[in-house]
């Protein structure tokens, strides 16, 4: 073999076949991937907050009276900004319960 | 958010501020996708449905002292007697399970002990929706159906 034959086929050959492995690993699919949470990784979404279904008891006018007060103390806007609770501050309804842990 | 990713959102059952922003179409800034969002509202409801307790998940950032901050979030709920607050702060790593005094009473501080190990486990793998969902249905298992004289 010369030397161009060698170089083609044991450098190259493998280069080609390296590079599209890594197109098909980072290229493809990499676009649309979802950001998501990783464990020791900076967690830089939005906060949500959830509930199943809409407080009850519209007002009159159609309004939510418990959307509203909820929307006073740390729950957040859809703008993503919060009120932070000290500043506002809520009845405490008595003793809870619960549990607590970190990961 | 993938193309192919997003089922039909019952809009309806997406409620609160930060779910109607992300009917909206601000799904993005959460830590969500459409797919695990709607698998977490069909957690909530159901343990709503079940068990007649008001079940709220939060995930983000969390103040100092935690436990406090988490409580006092549970006391901004129409109902916090009622109430369940599933806290997840992933910047600190941290879990907090809230339950209302009357909740408490049907959800021992053991039963949340349980449910936010497995939650924690699956934190630990990098899932959060899955957690959640674990966390919430073990809640909702283990406060039952409500009493017919309670009601």
């Amino acid at each position: 073999m010369s030397v161009l034959e060698t170089t083609l086929v044991f450098v190259l050959i493998p280069l080609a076949v390296a590079g599209v492995l890594a197109l098909l690993t980072l290229g493809v699919g990499g676009g649309n991937r979802t950001p998501r949470y990783r464990p020791g990784m900076p967690f830089e979404f939005t906060p949500v907050w959830f509930l199943s279904a809409p407080p009850t008891g519209l007002s009159v006018n159609g309004r939510q009276p418990a959307l509203e007060r909820a929307a006073a103390p740390g729950v957040l806007q859809s703008g993503g900004v919060i009120d932070r609770p000290d500043t506002v501050s809520v009845a405490n309804s008595g003793p809870k319960g619960g549990a607590r842990g970190t990961w | 958010m993938a193309p192919g990713d997003s089922p039909e959102i019952p809009a309806s059952q997406l409620t609160s501020s930060q779910l109607t922003s992300i009917a909206n179409g601000a799904a993005a800034a959460g830590p969500f996708s459409s797919r695990q969002l709607f698998r977490i509202d069909e957690a909530l409801t159901a343990a709503d449905r079940e068990t007649g307790l008001t079940f709220s998940v939060y995930v983000g950032g969390l103040e100092e002292p935690l436990r406090a901050s988490a409580e006092t979030m549970l006391d901004a709920l129409p109902a916090p007697e009622d109430s369940v607050l599933l806290a997840v702060s992933p910047n600190q790593r941290a879990l907090e399970i809230v339950t209302g005094i009357r909740a408490a009473k049907r959800i021992p501080d053991r039963a949340c002990e349980l449910a936010g190990m497995s939650m924690r486990a699956a934190f630990q793998g990098g899932d959060l929706a899955g957690g959640i969902v674990t966390g919430l249905r073990m809640l909702a298992d283990r406060a039952g159906t409500p009493r017919p004289a309670s009601r």
